[in-house]
């Protein structure tokens, strides 16, 4: 099984954080690893902050190391190099945290997803099915949509479970990374390119000399058309948030091309492109699936699901008791998805996984 | 998304409140900048936590990573704070991110907020990001719904103005004429026409965005085939782009009509292609009940908002032209519906060479060059160029005053300079253009690379390899090695007027192309035919459809036969080859028009120069969409224009279809039993099953159960001994012998069975992608085998879509699937793809009941039956 640590992204859980701790507290003799982590992951350490501030320097440099995939590498090695300051006691756990709780991986029934199996995945029938058309019925192409809080971030975790149930190669760009730093067709190119380990040299192309976002994107595609072809292994590329505010126009042509091309052409060859929130023009056999609103039903099976999967015997009463302590406070006009995700994963920590023991 | 540390799973310290409150009104921060309370232990331990729990790296201009609060923790904690703490907050951080999003926060805060309208498209988005965060605190910010409306019709409008940021020049005329079809259009739509260069998306530019800022509130959508993804033969497409495009223009009611724009996105999903039969093409039209609802109401919505005008541009026609007539026609047939539905629209058609062939009548409007004034002052306005009245006389009178040649002539102005003695070359009569490419490849320094740049404009393509291996000999230069190839490479691709660099590899700019290629191949066919065996010769050795494109490019140019263009004809290169279909000699026009129907079309002229096979699959495409059109009798017409040495069809599949259109059965079985004798005969077991199961359908339309029923035993029979191209084939057949079986009222035999186990065992075998590449067979199946198989028939309703209405046991069922949907109390016009979306999501949370699934079955079987009587 694929470790979370494999994931670039800029965000940070309780499996950092547990890894921060474990840094924090026995690598203190930072002068002596400080060339070292220099060495192998190219990180120049005056770029990371509060030297003197060994937790919030972990902080940096684990966020760094993290947003560049390079935090399974830098884990490894220095478990090599300094085998006695505890970075051991992390490689042993699988999922960090809580890992082992939640052992069901299986994309089409799992309940809970991401990092630590933290994130309860609600319902979502139709997703898993729409997932499994692109995994293995010959689908290439699929476009996650809905309104504001739908919960199109959260859906893409049932993709990694996948990928990482399956071994599948993937690329995930998630335009939150680049926060209110405008998102092109150039900057989408290069981070595939990137994730998915292929040279790519495009830094002389003078797309911006061109005013039609369309004609950027095509000149774009017509040089990573053949670069991303695989011909062995099919390979993912998810790119979550096109309806983000900083993704500019020529970034949703780019992937509209890229899914004709992907579609119609069959180039790159044995891609699988899954993004969210884009609003161009799709071509016919891409699929398409609209979110629908969480509702009380959906959370109430996921402790329903969760407890029989644990092998828990709990009654409607309980079942009921438990939507409504997560479903009550929970106004799905104002709040994100992860503020119901949080109160249903720490009632089934606290209710099934804790009381268990 | 972050795992965030929630209340009360972790509750917030006073330092992590005073840390949210210093970073939540800055986009991104530093560690350095924060300032936690507490001694240096607690406070390291503070700042920590404080990033893992709220916070995620973000990208910034600089290049560098920077810490943001998560959206989710900024929203709860602005709201938290307030306007006025925000404010002080904001005053007191001694750092503050250079950031447009960061000044907007800065400009909210401070209660400078301006009306978005006519702002730059990036300070709209930055307004749009703060409203996001901030809009239960400074309601002043304006309406998110209004904001993001705002900026996607910035969004349409950028590349417009783009195009006339550097000047607009003359075209009085031609722009009175625009707004005068504004006006009035007399009922017909005004066709802008011009050769490639000439400004035709210049001047649209500047009339789309003249219109737009003007005082009328005019509505527009401008549809640019040249998009690709846009194309003509999806009208419920074309139309939902309108209405999104409308809806940006009047946010305040798009939003209630959003639903229309995603029903006709679905319909032209699924909608269409559902209703065609399985054995035959797909029938489409926009008159159906069911697509004409939707259609009816986005027809209302533009009617509804564009009292003052509706205008609709069509750029990059061409594109549609080169596709098959009848997709013109689909598309104006939209357009004629939009015309009488919303009077007040008026359609604007703008492409190269647009005075042929167009199967409509136009007010046409020609744009030649630029009147003398203009072009003076484009010359003398130009940016970072300083001539005198005299030289730009001079020039004019060298290049002419098409505005192409006056660009290129600024490039070269701005290289060499005025006082160049080469800019007094004598302008030789019709070729002005042509002259002044000369003159550019005159100022290449390298005579070696002024050899490749021309004659090398024959290939495509230019990479260092192509130079060596196929140019570099008829170019003249002998044998050249890697290095010396890489130094030809870098000259040529410093000459941007002539060719674009993507840094790997030179594409001849297609303006300098068109006019340069056709000299070429007349003055110099020698050496151009050495350079197109040259590049087969260096193409057929790699791998790709890149590769591919090319090679087959060069054979289509030397004019090779058929057959040898059959052994390296590959689908993947239609896309390429169709931007040079122009360059292409005859014969290799209607090659291509005949191996790519669906997505090329030709004049007849040229199709008189294939043979018979290259006819018959270039013909398919449009006879039948005559008969989709609802016009068999052109259909037949066109398919009897040529026959076989024996007198026989060439296209007898679409010869019978038509011939059923007009219920002339007898006459159908006579051109198939003649055919398929004649396929039999020569071995083509394909056409025989594809004759054999028209046949079927025909004596199954005529009633004739009984004949039709053995004609489909023997034909499954013999496609499951594996005789046959593919799985879909026994599909068709076991699925015809189902239904003929059920329709012989032989349900119960164990014929019906063991054939319904067989269709269910072969059809959950197929990807479904293949199995949706027919809908009307997935709607045939469903209709025999749809209680036998849940997996597929969730699968099937989504992609084909019920009706309601048309039994009262699906209608009944359906109850319970409305009764989890609560936008809307009556469904009774809801499109069929949206029911079946919805029936899709029902199944897949709750399951199927078998009274549902056998009620989706029968409403199945009423529709195919209704088709083959």
């Amino acid at each position: 099984m694929a470790l979370w640590i494999d994931v670039p992204t800029g965000e940070l859980d309780e499996s950092a954080e547990t890894l921060i701790n474990i840094f924090a507290a026995n690598l203190r003799r930072q002068e002596e690893i400080d060339p070292f982590l220099e060495g192998i992951a190219g990180i120049d350490l005056a770029d990371v902050p509060a030297v003197g501030k060994p937790r919030t320097f972990w902080t940096s440099y684990v966020s760094q190391l993290r947003a560049d995939g390079l935090l399974r590498r830098v884990v490894e090695k220095l478990h090599a190099e300094f085998p006695k300051d505890g970075v051991a006691p992390f490689l042993t756990l699988r999922l960090v945290g809580h890992g082992g709780w939640y052992d069901e991986t299986d994309p089409l029934i799992a309940q809970f997803a991401g990092p630590g199996r933290s994130l309860p995945i609600f319902g979502r029938g139709t997703l898993r099915q729409e997932l499994m058309l692109l995994h293995s019925q010959g689908y290439r192409t699929l476009n996650i949509s809905g309104g504001g809080r739908s919960g199109k971030t959260f859906s893409i975790q049932l993709a990694q479970l996948l990928f990482e149930r399956e071994k599948l190669d993937f690329a995930h760009v998630d335009i939150a990374d680049w926060g209110t730093t405008r998102f092109t067709a150039l900057e989408l190119v290069n981070t595939i390119a990137t994730e998915l380990r292929i040279d790519l040299d495009i830094k002389s192309v003078d797309v911006d000399k061109e005013p039609d976002p369309y004609t950027r994107a095509r000149l774009l595609l017509q040089q990573v058309r053949q670069p991303l072809s695989s011909t062995s292994r099919v390979r993912w590329v998810v790119i979550d948030g096109l309806d983000r505010r900083n993704a500019e126009p020529d970034a949703t042509a780019f992937v509209e091309k890229l899914m004709k091309s992907i579609d119609v052409d069959g180039k790159p060859t044995n891609m699988r492109l899954l993004v969210t929130g884009f609003n161009g023009v799709q071509p016919r056999g891409s699929r398409y699936h609209v979110l629908l609103p969480v509702t009380r039903a959906d959370v109430r099976a996921v402790f329903a699901m969760t407890s029989s999967q644990l092998g828990r015997v709990s009654s409607d009463d309980e079942l009921e008791e438990w939507t409504d302590r997560a479903w009550d406070g929970f106004d799905p006009a104002k709040q994100d998805l992860c503020d119901l995700g949080d109160s249903v994963y720490n009632i089934v920590k606290t209710e099934l996984i804790e009381a268990g023991n | 998304m972050a795992v965030v540390a929630s209340e009360p799973r972790r509750r917030a310290t006073h330092a992590r409140e005073r840390l949210r409150a210093q970073t939540a009104p800055l986009v991104w921060f530093d560690v350095e900048w924060l300032d936690p309370p507490g001694d240096e232990a607690a406070a390291d331990q503070e700042v920590s936590d404080f990033l893992i729990s709220d916070c995620r790296m973000v990208h910034s201009e600089d290049g560098l990573r920077h810490w943001a609060l998560t959206d989710q923790v900024r929203k709860r904690v602005a709201s938290e704070l307030g306007r006025d703490r925000l404010l002080a907050s904001l005053r007191e951080a001694t750092h503050q991110p250079p950031d447009r999003a960061q000044a907007a926060i800065a400009r909210a805060l401070e209660g400078h907020v301006s009306p978005i309208q006519g702002r730059p498209r990036r300070e709209i988005a930055a307004d749009l990001q703060v409203a996001q965060w901030f809009a239960d605190v400074l309601p002043d910010l304006g309406d998110v719904v209004e904001i993001a409306a705002e900026l996607e019709r910035e969004e349409l409008l950028e590349p417009l103005r783009a195009f006339i940021n550097d000047g607009f020049y003359g075209r009085t005329t031609e722009l009175g004429r625009l707004h005068a079809h504004l006006r009035d259009d007399g009922g017909l739509p005004l066709v802008l026409s011009g050769v490639g260069g000439v400004g035709k998306s210049t001047l649209l530019a500047k009339f789309v965005t003249d219109v737009v800022d003007g005082k009328q509130a005019i509505r527009f959508a401008y549809l640019n085939f040249d998009r690709g993804a846009l194309t003509a033969d999806r009208p419920m497409l074309l139309l939902a782009e309108i209405a999104r495009q409308v809806a940006l223009q009047v946010p305040e009611r798009g939003a209630t009509w959003s639903w229309v724009i995603e029903d006709l996105r679905s319909i032209d999903a699924s909608e269409l292609q559902a209703r065609g039969r399985a054995s035959q093409q797909t029938i489409e039209s926009l008159d159906s009940p069911a697509v004409a609802g939707v259609t009816g109401k986005a027809m209302d919505f533009l009617g509804s908002v564009s009292r003052d005008g509706l205008l609709l541009v069509l750029d990059t026609f061409e594109e549609v032209q080169r596709q098959r007539s009848t997709t013109t026609y689909l598309l104006w047939s939209l357009l004629a519906r939009l015309r009488s539905s919303v009077p007040i629209a008026r359609v604007v058609i703008s492409g190269r060479a647009l005075d042929r062939g167009l199967p409509f009548d136009s007010e046409p409007l020609e744009l030649l060059e630029l009147d003398d004034a203009s072009a003076m002052r484009m010359l003398l306005q130009a940016p970072n160029l300083r001539i005198s009245e005299v030289v730009a006389r001079r020039t004019i009178d060298l290049v002419t005053r098409n505005p192409l040649s006056l660009r290129l002539a600024i490039d070269v102005l701005r290289e060499s300079g005025p006082d160049d003695p080469l800019l007094d070359l004598e302008l030789q009569e019709g070729q002005i253009q042509g002259q002044l490419y000369r003159r550019i490849l005159l100022h290449i320094d390298n005579p070696k690379v002024r050899q490749i740049a021309h004659p090398g404009l024959v290939v495509r393509v230019v990479t260092p390899d192509v130079i060596r291996h196929v140019l570099a000999r008829p170019c003249g230069l002998r044998d050249i090695d890697d290095e010396e190839a890489q130094e030809l490479f870098a000259g040529l691709e410093l000459e941007a007027t002539l060719v674009r660099s993507d840094g790997t590899a030179l594409r001849h700019r297609s303006d300098v192309r068109e006019l340069m290629l056709p000299a070429l191949e007349r003055d110099q066919k020698p050496t151009v035919d050495k350079i197109h065996r040259s590049a087969i010769r260096y193409y057929r050795d790699l791998d790709g459809a890149d590769a591919r494109a090319e090679e087959l490019y060069h054979r289509l140019m030397l004019g090779q036969s058929r057959r040898t263009l059959d052994e390296h004809w590959n689908p993947a290169t239609v896309a390429s080859l169709r931007s040079s279909l122009d360059e292409l000699p005859a014969r290799g026009q209607a090659y291509l028009a005949a191996a790519a129907p669906d997505s090329i079309s030709v004049p007849a002229a040229i199709l008189r120069t294939a043979d018979a096979d290259e006819w018959a699959n270039a013909t398919k495409a449009s006879a039948l969409a005559e008969i989709r059109a609802g016009r068999p009798e052109q259909a037949l017409e066109l398919v009897r224009a040529r026959r076989g040495s024996d007198g026989e069809s060439l296209l007898p599949t679409v010869e019978v279809e038509a011939l059923e259109a007009l219920r002339k059965f007898d006459e159908a079985l006579d051109v198939l039993s003649r055919t398929r004798a004649s396929a039999l005969r020569r071995s083509k077991g394909a056409d025989a099953v594809t004759l054999t199961l028209a046949r079927v359908r025909v004596l199954e339309r005529m009633g004739d159960f009984a004949a039709a029923r053995d004609e489909a035993k023997n034909l499954r029979e013999s496609l499951a001994r594996g005789r046959g191209e593919s799985a879909l084939d026994y599909l068709v057949a076991t699925t015809t012998y189902l239904r003929l079986l059920r329709r012989s009222s032989r349900e119960d035999s164990d014929e019906y069975r063991d054939a319904v186990a067989a269709a269910v065992t072969r059809a959950e075998r197929l990807p479904r992608r293949e199995l949706a590449s027919r809908p009307g067979l997935l709607r045939e199946l469903l209709a025999e085998i749809g209680d036998a198989s849940p997996k597929l028939l969730a699968f099937g309703v989504g992609e084909v879509g019920v009706a309601r209405g048309h039994t009262t046991a699906l209608d009944e069922e359906l109850t319970n699937v409305d009764a989890t949907d609560d936008t809307a109390d009556d469904f009774s016009e809801e499109a069929r793809s949206r029911t079946g979306v919805k029936v899709t999501n029902y199944v897949n949370e709750v399951g199927l009941a078998p009274s549902f699934s056998n009620a989706i079955k029968q409403s199945y079987q009423g529709e195919t039956d209704e088709l083959y009587s």
